[in-house]
């Protein structure tokens, strides 16, 4: 089981009572983006392209937690920029604990060493490093030598304390399957909780569309990656969502499901698309026309996108929308050992 | 739809809208005007009809009520203004575009020593500002 079962009960309860209530629109995990400024410059990232004054802006923790109390979400996800750049990200983080929120911080663990006495272990919190391969692979997608190394000592302090780590992963055009499933055989040596995988992030704003993959590529590198996977392999996704991205099962997006807020408010409609901003998330989930997105809607800006923020939500709701969905469920998790 | 008058200004870096004018003439050129603004990744300075000019980062722009928001440098840091979209007369793509030249294939194209020398430098820099 890569989650807790607190944490899988938690999440159960949530969606089932949202079920029960008729509420088609709920959040699933709210991402807090505190901050955009990196201590990487990743060559087509979209969200650190800013002038410095935006760049310098935080969210204050009672922002962060106003955000969360507002949305109502059983996860957090905070990435950014990078969250451990963040002066109070203790405090953000100490906040969110006391909510009982479970907490996936996103980093690329160059400060975790330096940072990590800042935090307890906790079931609520969980660092999820970025990693994009093994060395060659991961160095050159963030663009400079030696992250890797720091990284996997990062994962090394904060798995030898007892924090639940768990490593984030984009995969982009030109990806090597065998490579990557090297990659899940290094990353579970390390005894990481689990592993999450996305296929590229196409953001409306990224300086470069050309390398993110389209649907039929995505779901026919996965299905490389997965084929004949191992035992060893544990996942921190939803079985659903790795039989999505192979093509096995078809869904639509459901961009409410990971509401996103940053230093300019809610963001309209996701986390990769930024048609607008609103003060509140009442407003976020009444005002707008969700019809307008996903890729039945035809818009061609969510045409290939797979991304887990946009398909896990689905995921999750189709286990518990139905029994057939339950039963798809099950299996999977039962193929996957998660 | 009539496109916005568009020329360039001395600044004008070729193959980003850096340095370029959209004149808003009527609506429909002001709302593609201001549409580009929020669309854009650096500052941008706005005329108004009262003849003041603002210059900030457009990060939000809602066409009903016609308002633009604006985060106002101030020092380091910067406060939002709302403003109405209606007085604005031009839209100056002033401050340096960040996102330009900044794709995967601009990074792969530049030579190896190149890519050394530029991932030193973001590192140096975010070690002066205590980042690393």
């Amino acid at each position: 089981m890569p989650v807790p079962i607190s944490q899988a009960w938690t999440v159960a309860s949530y969606v089932l009572g949202q079920k029960l209530r008729g509420n088609k629109r709920y959040p699933l995990v709210l991402m807090l983006e505190p901050l955009f400024r990196c201590n990487l410059a990743c060559a087509g990232c979209g969200k650190i392209q800013y002038p410095d004054h935006i760049l310098n802006k935080r969210l204050t923790p009672e922002q962060c937690w106003a955000a969360a109390d507002e949305c109502g979400a059983p996860m957090v996800s905070i990435p950014g920029g990078e969250p451990l750049i963040h002066p109070e990200i203790d405090k953000i983080v100490e906040g969110l604990v006391a909510r009982k929120k479970y907490i996936y911080l996103c980093t690329n663990a160059l400060l975790l060493k330096r940072k990590i006495d800042l935090f307890k272990p906790t079931k609520y919190l969980t660092f999820s490093v970025h990693m994009d391969g093994l060395e060659p692979e991961h160095d050159a997608a963030v663009c400079r030598d030696g992250t890797y190394k720091i990284a996997l000592e990062g994962i090394k302090e904060a798995v030898a304390r007892g924090f639940r780590v768990t490593t984030n992963t984009t995969l982009f055009e030109g990806a090597n399957p065998n490579r990557v499933r090297e990659f899940f055989d290094e990353m579970m040596k390390l005894k990481v909780e689990g592993m999450m995988l996305s296929p590229g992030y196409s953001y409306q704003k990224a300086p470069d569309q050309e390398h993110f993959l389209g649907r039929d590529r995505t779901k026919k590198l996965f299905q490389q990656i997965l084929a004949n996977r191992k035992k060893s392999w544990k996942f921190n996704l939803s079985p659903n969502f790795l039989e999505f991205l192979q093509g096995n099962v078809d869904y639509d997006c459901t961009p409410w499901g990971n509401p996103t807020y940053n230093v300019f408010g809610w963001q309209k409609p996701c986390y990769l698309l930024q048609d607008g901003y609103v003060p509140t998330f009442k407003e976020l989930i009444e005002d707008t026309a969700w019809e307008n997105y996903g890729q039945k809607s035809g818009n061609e800006k969510c045409r290939d996108c797979m991304v887990h923020c946009g398909y896990e939500a689905s995921s999750v709701d189709d286990t518990f929308g139905s029994i057939p969905g339950f039963a798809r469920t099950v299996k999977a998790a039962i193929a996957y050992g998660t | 739809m009539p496109q916005a008058e568009k020329h360039a200004l001395p600044t004008h870096k070729p193959g980003s809208i850096e340095g370029t004018t959209l004149a808003c003439t009527d609506a429909a050129s002001r709302q593609n005007a201001l549409q580009t603004a929020f669309d854009y990744r650096g500052d941008v300075t706005l005329d108004f009809k009262n003849g003041n000019k603002i210059t900030g980062f457009v990060f939000r722009y809602d066409e009903s009520p016609a308002q633009v928001h604006l985060f106002i440098p101030q020092g380091k840091d910067s406060v939002p203004q709302i403003f109405p979209a209606d007085q604005v007369t031009a839209v100056h793509f002033t401050g340096e575009d960040p996102a330009f030249g900044k794709s995967w294939d601009d990074w792969t194209t530049k030579a190896e020593k190149e890519r050394i020398k530029e991932s030193e430098r973001l590192a140096r820099e975010s070690v002066a500002r205590g980042e690393l």
